[in-house]
């Protein structure tokens, strides 16, 4: 979904279209809630918070200025409710799989990506297969050199395929 | 090993629960209305007549049957340029939907779009093919003037739907601000068969049984019973040569700002070239940090299979990139006045004589 279809469903949905809130949905659920995992690494919590993620889009949605970016605009909420949720939690989090175990107990790719990328590794990745931003503007939102997202990028992908692979031997 | 971003979505679309009820709309209320609107699905366009019409649809090599007097059922012809054939039980709804050239591929190929309108009624289903081609930007909504042509192959039955169908596209084109036309067009069954290249022998019926039950696709069925030497010949001529090389011009055309290297190769891009340099246009992107996924469409395929997977990928590349090319026209737009409208017909009436005046014009 491009931000051009982001902010007119937002703007829809601030006028009162709740049909436009399911299509958002439908859009970019996965985004979410892959961002979601790479906070709360567990898909119990994810669970929980998005359904709070899009009650506030729903809520907010007349406060977002069009043309401002929509899809950060969402991606700035579901942080602020993954951060809220583990500082409610007062544990930090509670992992799918214990960290110490060696990467043949991890199957999921997004528990994968947990164990063997860094934190900014996830969220180019996670920004650039997810969300369709490119390289360029993944850049402008890290504030970095578009060639150092471009070489993290290629790898992280490197990476978790070899761990892919591992995992499937 | 499947590709991990295939793996990825998968793993995330079993785990993403669905939008809470108290989130969700309302359903909508199922009565039928008499104006068509938007193509929104939840609403129908227009009255459906339990009718069945033939339609016809001319597109290029079609297995050929023969058309006899008093068609069982009824077949469509939905021309833009894509061109699909789609046929209807008596009732009026979709029971078949067949690709008469590669464009409509494009079309019905992602998402398996084709059979999405099978048990749709002939009016919706159209709109949601006419609606599809605008966003790929096959009927161009920017400009004034382009056209749609919906035939049916003559019956009382088909004259009704055809008028219900046309009807129904002119007030999506209403509804979101597009010029354009709609042309409809009642043929008999010489006219049909000079459309379609059917033969003389067959029945109506054996056309409805082959659009149904054959393949979707224009692309698959080229190389039904071709031997797998014959299969990669198509790929190539057909494929790499034509959309693949096109496609991937678009594609450095829409990133040619940033490699000079790259627009001296558009410069002098024909077939040859693309055959040589292909590979070292790929290498080239990807030492830019471009991710590229043409590459493997660029080898033949071994096995039918294999061949239509890669047709499929072939047309979802060209999908995505219409879609980011065209989809942007389809924001912000206004509905027109009937009377803007109208007046907008009157002009070209009055410029070409008849709208089909105006369509052979600008089509042929």
């Amino acid at each position: 979904m491009n931000e051009r279809q982001t902010d007119k469903l937002l703007v829809k949905i601030a006028q009162g279209d709740k049909y436009a809130l399911e299509e958002l949905y439908e859009q970019t659920k996965r985004g979410v809630f892959a961002f979601l995992y790479s906070y709360l690494k567990n898909y119990e919590s994810c669970e929980d918070v998005m359904q709070t993620v899009y009650l506030k889009i729903k809520i907010n949605a007349e406060k977002y200025v069009p043309g401002t970016n929509g899809r950060a605009w969402i991606l700035q909420i579901a942080k602020n409710l993954a951060l809220d949720e583990i500082k409610k939690n007062s544990r930090t989090y509670l992992p799918d799989r214990e960290q110490t175990y060696s990467l043949q107990n991890y199957y999921g790719v997004s528990e994968v990506m947990e164990k063997v990328l860094s934190s900014e590794e996830r969220e180019i990745v996670i920004l650039h297969v997810l969300w369709g931003y490119k390289h360029r503007e993944i850049a402008a939102m890290l504030n970095c050199p578009t060639g150092t997202v471009t070489s993290k990028y290629k790898r992280s992908i490197k990476k978790l395929q070899t761990a892919l692979k591992e995992v499937n031997a | 090993m499947k590709n991990w971003k295939k793996r990825w979505i998968e793993e995330l679309d079993s785990k993403i629960p669905e939008l809470s009820e108290s989130l969700k709309a309302e359903k909508p209320s199922t009565q039928i209305k008499t104006s068509a609107r938007k193509f929104n699905f939840n609403k129908i366009i227009g009255a459906v007549a339990g009718c069945a019409a033939a339609v016809a649809v001319s597109v290029g090599s079609v297995a050929i049957y023969n058309v006899s007097a008093a068609p069982q059922g009824d077949v469509f012809a939905v021309e833009i340029n894509p061109a699909v054939c789609v046929t209807a039980d008596k009732s009026g709804i979709v029971t078949g939907v067949l690709a008469l050239n590669t464009d409509a591929d494009v079309i019905l190929s992602k998402d398996e779009f084709s059979k999405t309108l099978v048990g749709k009624s002939f009016s919706e289903a159209v709109g949601l093919y006419v609606e599809k081609a605008a966003k790929l930007g096959y009927l161009n909504v920017v400009e004034y003037g382009d056209a749609v042509k919906i035939s049916a192959y003559d019956s009382k039955t088909a004259v009704k739907t055809l008028e219900q169908s046309v009807q129904a596209v002119q007030n999506y084109f209403i509804d979101n601000g597009f010029y354009s036309v709609v042309v409809d067009d009642v043929v008999t069954k010489e006219e049909f068969c000079t459309l379609t290249g059917f033969s003389q022998d067959k029945s109506v019926k054996d056309v409805i049984n082959f659009i149904c039950e054959e393949q979707d696709l224009f692309g698959e069925r080229e190389v039904s019973g071709k031997t797998q030497a014959e299969i990669a010949t198509v790929y190539e001529n057909l494929y790499v040569n034509d959309r693949i090389k096109n496609f991937i011009k678009e594609e450095l055309l829409s990133i040619s700002y940033d490699l000079e290297e790259i627009l001296n190769f558009i410069a002098n891009f024909s077939a040859e070239s693309f055959a040589e340099y292909a590979d070292k246009v790929a290498q080239a992107l990807i030492n830019k940090g471009i991710d590229v996924n043409f590459s493997e469409l660029l080898n033949a395929p071994l096995t039918a299979e294999e061949y239509n997977q890669k047709i499929k990928q072939t047309y979802f590349a060209e999908y995505e990139n219409r879609i980011a090319k065209y989809s942007h026209h389809f924001e912000n737009t206004q509905a027109l006045s009937k009377e803007s409208y109208q007046n907008f017909i009157n002009g070209i009436t009055k410029k070409y004589g008849s709208l089909e005046n105006y369509w052979d014009n600008i089509k042929k």
